[in-house]
């Protein structure tokens, strides 16, 4: 594919529906970037796809794309989408149900004009580079969640679109192809040179797609930063929420993880090896003055650097040697007697911690 | 309606008797006319009444007509359907409405309002008659017209209906991808609708087959030219009883078809 530098993508996008939603915020991503959107459900989210897509029109607002406007209200610009150009993988995918495989990814390049014969020569180029190269024949409703999802990327793709939209790429897929498609999501989505958005409820998804993350709730964006600040400064109790899930990287053998960072962590399986993700939930983490006796695997000591309370919750920072985020009740807290700086024994239980294939 | 097999046995309970017996009646509305006409059918002479020349011509006319006006109605059903279920505009719902009129209307109404409107006399057919001579009434095109004008609510409403009920994230797909409007319509939206298109277009002929007030009104009853199955029918329960039988199990024999060949998709009609 002609591969030609893209400039990025840019919008203070404002729509208001009937029934009281509206949508306010501002967006900016460079060539070669991603930022995910991270947020709940009716949060805004599809409705800022639609919009820079060009289903759904601005109220107000501007966006540009390659560096050319494409709906400005007060300029009375509005350029349809299909002569916009921007690639979207529709949550579910939506593929075209009368069409084959291969037939729905030189959709667009007929749409463009192209000759039957050379829209499908080139879809199949891009079934190839997706590893889909065997199935262009096949009925789109026999494929598995993961070929679907990359008939999509494909068929996003091949129209050389000037930005990259993705709606909840993993949602539709179980979770042992989730881990696994998340590393080759990213392979590809780094392929890709103009910016890319990703649309997502799930935190490991945007820490680990994406370059920079924006928190969205109730069509604004709430926080955004890079998925470490968001993490060790979560500003509402969903970014808290969200952020507070502990995701550490490292290398599995026989039951034991050596994490990036430094350190040992036990895991349940024994069986896994190689690169791994690990996630511990905050709540999964116990806190003791003492070293704690008993049945917890992995129990080191460390130090409290900061200590948090939203809400009717108390949210504690460890400092080295693992930089890990800890849910507790106030009344543990008390217990505890927490002041920040002090010495303090950490334990979680190997099965509390959730392992993934690392999708580097 | 059957409960699943595993709790029917302890489930099923009698009906309220009320409620059987005048549904037992019901069945009885549908059920005796048939039986009736089928208890009066010369089964034995069948071929040779259908092979009469007024037989045969009225066959010929309603075959021609109905397919005539079942084309046109698809040539206008579709984009007004279309129209209806993917554009919004003012006095939309007030279009719909009238869509659904020749349905509640008695056709003979109908029939009086084409003649008020495209008879030789009437508000577009007087000046077509003059500027050309031809008049729709007393000809065939008057049948074609009097078929269309009830037929084309069935193909209206059931593709408005299929297409109200498609995702429309697949013409919003399409259209990123970069097809305009009229390309989605062509390629995403009319294959995806395929099969309820199928089912209006064939809802819309037998309307169109079996179709008498308004085409008598309109367009009389003039035998050759005018005179359709089911007024052939009407003429010869006077004169011929045996042939109206026969040409009835014809009509009937039609409908059946429809009804099998639409079965569980039937209910998508409204």
């Amino acid at each position: 594919m002609a591969s030609h530098l893209t400039p990025g993508l840019a919008g203070r996008l404002e729509i208001r529906r009937p029934g009281g939603f509206s949508l306010d915020l501002d967006l900016e991503i460079s060539a070669g970037e991603t930022v995910a959107l991270l947020g709940p459900n009716g949060s805004g989210k599809t409705t800022t796809v639609l919009a820079l897509a060009g289903i759904q029109p601005l109220d107000h607002g501007r966006i540009e794309i390659g560096g050319r406007p494409v709906d400005d209200p007060a300029a009375g610009i509005f350029v349809p989408p299909e002569q916009r150009r921007v690639g979207v993988v529709f949550q579910d995918y939506v593929l075209f149900p009368h069409l084959s495989v291969l037939d729905n990814v030189a959709f667009g390049l007929r749409s463009l004009g192209w000759r039957r014969g050379l829209a499908r020569l080139r879809a199949a180029e891009w079934l190839e580079r997706l590893g889909m190269g065997e199935l262009g024949s096949a009925d789109t409703r026999h494929l598995s969640g993961g070929q679907s999802q990359r008939v999509a990327l494909a068929r996003a793709l091949a129209i050389d679109p000037e930005a990259l939209l993705l709606d909840e790429p993993l949602a539709a897929l179980d979770v042992a192809t989730r881990a696994r498609l998340r590393r080759t999501l990213r392979q590809h989505l780094a392929a890709y040179p103009g910016p890319r958005l990703l649309i997502t409820h799930d935190p490991a998804e945007a820490f680990l797609l994406a370059d920079r993350v924006h928190v969205i709730e109730e069509g604004r964006i709430t926080q955004s930063g890079t998925a470490a600040q968001i993490r060790s400064r979560p500003r509402t109790r969903y970014a808290a929420d969200l952020a507070g899930i502990n995701l550490l990287v490292g290398t599995a053998h026989a039951g034991m993880v050596t994490l990036e960072l430094g350190g040992e962590v036990h895991i349940a399986e024994q069986e896994t090896s190689g690169p791994v993700i690990l996630t511990i939930h905050p709540r999964a983490i116990s806190l003791h003055r003492q070293r704690p006796e008993g049945s917890p695997r992995n129990v080191w000591p460390t130090t409290v650097a900061s200590i948090e309370r939203p809400d009717d919750r108390v949210r504690v920072q460890l400092g080295s040697p693992l930089p890990l985020s800890v849910e507790i009740t106030p009344d543990g807290a008390r217990a505890l007697d927490l002041v920040e700086g002090m010495a303090i024994w950490a334990a979680v239980k190997a099965t509390e911690v959730a392992v993934e294939p690392d999708p580097i | 309606m059957t409960l699943p097999e595993s709790s029917s046995h302890r489930l099923r309970r009698r009906p309220p008797l009320p409620l059987l017996v005048a549904a037992v009646f019901g069945v009885g509305v549908f059920l005796v006319p048939l039986v009736g006409l089928l208890s009066r059918t010369p089964w034995t002479r069948l071929g040779g009444l259908l092979e009469s020349a007024m037989a045969r011509e009225a066959m010929m006319l309603s075959l021609l007509t109905s397919l005539a006006a079942t084309v046109i109605s698809v040539i206008l059903g579709v984009p007004l359907a279309w129209l209806l279920a993917r554009v919004e505009f003012a006095g939309r719902s007030v279009i719909r409405g009238l869509v659904i009129l020749p349905m509640v209307l008695p056709p003979v109404v109908g029939g009086a309002a084409l003649l008020f409107a495209l008879g030789r006399r009437g508000l577009l057919g007087e000046p077509l008659y003059l500027a050309t001579g031809f008049s729709l009434p007393f000809s065939i095109w008057g049948v074609v017209a009097a078929n269309t004008f009830v037929a084309l609510p069935f193909l209206v409403l059931t593709l408005d209906g299929a297409l109200g009920g498609l995702d429309r994230r697949f013409e919003q797909a399409a259209a990123s991808l970069g097809a305009g409007p009229f390309t989605v319509f062509r390629r995403v939206t009319m294959p995806l609708v395929r099969p309820s298109l199928l089912a209006g277009t064939v809802l819309a002929w037998a309307r169109a087959l079996g179709e008498f007030g308004a085409t008598i009104t309109f367009a009389g009853n003039l035998p050759g030219r005018t005179q359709t199955l089911p007024l052939a029918v009407f003429i010869a329960l006077e004169s011929d009883p045996d042939a109206a039988v026969a040409l009835s199990l014809v009509l009937v024999a039609v409908s059946l078809v429809v009804i099998i060949g639409l079965r569980g998709r039937w209910w998508r009609v409204t």
